[in-house]
């Protein structure tokens, strides 16, 4: 009989080990060509067009306001743009000329202090700020979120936990002297009563770096608090429970209870952003790579294809994961650009080979949330809806813990992830025939009363006409013309047969 | 003995009781067409041959239309229909047409001459326009069912992909 000790693998032996990463952030070269994805929803608001000649940070989607946040060039060249998917999304790339060139850059430093709430959250739009933590969620949207209140608590996470990336890690390290402007900046951003920086415990240099910074900053009530290392610890939800000691139930945005989190990369960008005017076109990410001993943190300019940042080209890889635990397998033939919410990438995981669940519970048992992946797993397969709504699929923070754990290496994450969007559109689906439905019963009710009207109108019509009719029967004059009319035909028909007698 | 009398008389009370319970409250036949209605995807095409999806509901329920003549809903709403009806899952009879990935339709606005056909043709009334002035298709409104194509005299509208919400949306 197997032990319940014995089954549960909170921390999974994870085959990237802490210290086989390099600290030092690697500047990676401009590649050749930058591509960006834009979505659909963004069609309409692409401002460059095919052989438009382009300088770096020049805007090339400038979303409205609440939508994703605009899109920058991350050099300088020439555009050309193409329609890709079926789902209308469109591809922009920028053949790069070489000379890197900025367009002209107006930082607006401390002036940010005067602006309104609502024009900073625009400046941030337009300049494509976005979290930086894996989410990609805008700056923007999130500051809006407060409906300008001030933000009674601001978190900043420094905890980054999965265990194969060292991204923010190397950021605070390498960049610790703009670490107190940073946060001091995230904090009169959101006007906030209070800042916690969250750390976690393990982490020694990390600790003495944002000590150091904290001690800089005087305008705002800072303080450093540290947390244990367990991932997912650095998900938002349960880094306010464990730095603020504030729940948050599942489906409420933090924002809510003016609440509110960046991740340190981000508050790094914004104070970048701030004092320099430009906009994010660029970020840290973690690369492993297959037959290297250390892996690096680079720094890469946003839109750069992930075939451009293998070392060597000709390596056949079978799969690459775009985060740490958070893994998308995807063959290298379809590998995207880098992306903001990209801080990782594993080029090459060992080869996957799914096998049939064995319901060994292990992901149930692993899960941070508490829900039960394997029956999740039997309802995806079985695309029931409804069910996966019964057993809380939304509350999947989709961390990959299960994938971790899983003897079966079955991609669980993926797998909810797409569920979540089915259902999603599902239920959008179901909104929009509601809606065809009542427009539909509406213009058959307006066509059948205009039926009804025009009858009414027509009886109305025909009633006067035989009413006139009526009433010029029972004229005195017409009566006397008619008899006089009627004699007269007799008399004539008289005639005629006299005449042919 | 006694057995036997109690239970046959259990029987004939309980009869008794299901056969008045069904006379006194007979089935609804409209919350059965309700209920295949709200199973149909709402386009309004026509394409099954009825005037819009609740007459060809109201067909399924009086058993006088097979429940695999709904292109825009396609193996869904033929396996969900077949669910609720307890029939046999059946393929899409594609005398009635073919699914299709969902589609929108828009007006080359550069061609249109104001004639208002589209408007009057329009099921879900998505269509804005006046006479001699340019018409345009409300995208959030439109069902996709090809019904202003045939009556524009300019041939001035044509289908687009609907842009789906969700990426990669399939299990």
């Amino acid at each position: 009989m197997v032990s319940h000790s014995s089954k549960t693998i909170a921390k999974p032996a994870f085959q990237y080990a802490h210290d086989r990463i390099n600290t030092n952030i690697v500047t990676s070269s401009v590649p050749a060509m930058l591509r960006y994805r834009v979505p659909p929803v963004s069609a309409n608001d692409i401002v460059v067009s095919t052989g438009d000649q382009v300088q770096r940070g020049q805007t090339l989607v400038d979303s409205t306001a609440n939508g994703p946040a605009s899109l920058h060039a991350g050099s300088s060249g020439t555009i050309s743009m193409r329609q890709l998917h079926s789902d209308g999304s469109t591809t922009i790339e920028i053949e790069s000329d070489g000379c890197d060139t900025f367009k002209a850059l107006t930082p607006i430093g401390d002036d940010f202090l005067s602006m309104s709430k609502v024009d900073l959250q625009h400046f941030f739009h337009d300049n494509g700020m976005v979290g930086l933590g894996g989410a990609c969620f805008p700056v923007a949207n999130k500051l809006a979120a407060l409906n300008s209140q001030t933000a009674s608590l601001l978190l900043i996470n420094a905890v980054e936990c999965d265990p194969a990336i060292q991204c923010d890690r190397a950021v605070i390290l390498n960049e610790f002297e703009a670490l107190a402007r940073a946060i001091e900046i995230a904090a009169r951003v959101c006007t906030a009563e209070k800042t916690v920086v969250a750390i976690k415990d393990s982490d020694p240099a990390v600790r003495d770096c944002l000590q150091q910074a904290l001690e800089q900053v005087s305008s705002t009530d800072v303080t450093l608090q540290t947390v244990s290392n367990d991932y997912p610890a650095g998900f938002e939800r349960h880094l306010f429970a464990s730095a603020a000691a504030i729940k948050i139930s599942a489906p409420h945005r933090p924002t809510r209870q003016r609440l509110i989190s960046f991740n340190i990369a981000t508050c790094i960008a914004m104070a970048h952003l701030i004092d320099t005017g430009e906009p994010l076109t660029s970020r840290v990410i973690t690369v492993h790579e297959p037959r290297k001993a250390l892996a690096q943190n680079v720094r890469v300019r946003l839109g750069t294809p992930i075939a451009s940042l293998l070392s060597d080209s000709r390596s056949s890889l079978h799969h690459i994961a775009f985060s740490g635990l958070i893994s998308e397998r995807l063959p290298v033939d379809q590998t995207p650009s880098v992306s903001a919410a990209n801080n990782c990438l594993i080029l090459n995981p060992s080869a996957i080979n799914e096998a049939p669940c064995i319901r060994c519970g292990l992901c149930a048992d692993a899960c941070p949330e508490s829900l039960q992946p394997q029956q999740l797993w039997r309802h995806v397969q079985q695309t029931d809806s409804a069910k996966l709504t019964k057993h809380q699929l939304e509350g999947c923070i989709e961390c990959g813990l299960c994938d971790a754990v899983c003897p079966s290496a079955i991609a669980l994450t993926r797998a909810f992830q797409q569920a979540k969007q089915t259902i999603s559109r599902q239920r959008l689906d179901v909104q929009a025939a509601e809606r065809a439905r009542s427009r539909y019963e509406a213009r058959e009710k307006r066509l059948q009363r205009q039926q009804e009207e025009n009858q009414q109108k027509l009886a109305q019509k025909q009633a006067a006409l035989a009413n006139k009719q009526a009433s010029a029967d029972s004229d005195p004059r017409k009566q006397l013309l008619q008899s006089a009319l009627k004699r007269r035909a007799k008399k004539t028909t008289a005639g005629q047969s006299n005449s042919t007698k | 003995m006694t057995g036997i009398i109690v239970l046959t008389l259990l029987a004939l009370a309980i009869g008794a009781l299901l056969g008045a319970a069904s006379r006194w409250f007979p089935s609804n036949p409209e919350s059965l067409v309700e209920q295949i209605d709200a199973l149909l995807p709402q386009t309004q095409c026509a394409q099954c041959g009825y005037p819009g999806c609740r007459p060809y509901a109201q067909a399924i329920a009086n058993d006088s239309a097979p429940i695999n003549q709904c292109p825009p809903g396609g193996e869904d709403t033929i396996a969900a229909l077949a669910s609720l009806l307890g029939r046999e899952v059946v393929a899409l009879n594609t005398e009635f047409g073919e699914e299709k990935p969902p589609a929108l339709a828009y007006i080359v606005e550069a061609d249109c001459i104001g004639c208002t056909l589209c408007i009057q043709a329009c099921p879900v009334d998505a269509i804005v326009g006046s006479t001699k002035l340019m018409h345009t298709v409300i995208a959030e409104h439109c069902t996709g069912c090809e019904l202003c194509i045939p009556p524009c005299p300019v041939d001035c509208i044509e289908l687009r992909p609907a842009v789906q919400t969700a990426a990669g949306s399939h299990w």
